[in-house]
């Protein structure tokens, strides 16, 4: 057997290969529905065609700026967060210090086996502020 | 960038059922071209992702087709029920 090292296969196309497959899985199913629909009522390709360029139109116009509000919205909201997050780890320390501690146990680790981690993280305040709270930036929906 | 993205890829997959209609005069050849054309395009889209994504590329094909040509089979028998 070949000796090949273990890579984990995650989504890495990127972002681009991701708004290209937003908009083709669309653009590819609701021009060819409607024109479907509307061979199933009319009689002539020029009124298919003009439904359909329009459709397009107004489609592409509409994923596209919802797409890019969607992202920047989760954008926005990502930094408030931070921010947030930034204000609470200076002011409320133990409180969030605590919140850290429960999720480390939401992942099942003992009291014991988190204190230190939760020490070594209230130690280093940047690593702690991103890792405290993790929305998922970048997903447009 | 996002939304040009977006955007051209919506024109690029429209383009693709509707370009039968605008080559061919009839409608009922248009319309059985027009299903080839975007079976071929859902499957082979469908089958990309699925490659991308890392999650079965065969089960991708499959459902996005599925998708598509259900959400067309709908249109087509709602508009024949009403006309």
């Amino acid at each position: 057997m070949p000796q090949t090292p273990h890579t984990e296969k995650h989504f890495t196309a990127g972002d681009r290969v991701r708004d290209i497959v937003i908009g083709m899985s669309d653009g590819l199913t609701v021009p060819f529905a409607l024109a479907a629909g509307l061979t199933g009522a009319v009689a002539t390709t020029d009124i298919i065609v003009t439904a359909g360029l329009a459709e397009i139109a107004a489609g592409s116009i509409a994923m596209g700026l919802g797409g890019y509000l969607a992202a920047r919205s989760d954008a926005e909201h990502y930094q408030s967060e931070r921010q947030r997050e930034r204000r609470e780890v200076r002011d409320l320390p133990e409180l969030e210090a605590a919140e850290v501690a429960d999720v480390f146990k939401e992942y099942g680790l003992t009291e014991e086996e988190a204190a230190p981690v939760v020490a070594a993280l209230v130690r280093r305040p940047e690593a702690w502020i991103w890792g405290s709270r993790s929305p998922t930036p970048g997903a447009p929906w | 960038m996002s939304a040009l993205t977006i955007a051209f890829a919506y024109v690029v997959g429209g383009m693709i059922p509707l370009t039968p209609y605008i080559v061919l005069r009839a409608v009922h050849p248009a319309f059985a071209w027009s299903i080839a054309a975007t079976v071929v395009a859902l499957w082979v889209f469908g089958y990309g992702k699925g490659r991308f994504t890392g999650s079965g590329p065969a089960r991708s094909a499959l459902q996005t087709t599925l998708i598509g040509g259900l959400a067309a089979a709908a249109a087509y028998l709602i508009a024949r029920i009403i006309s």
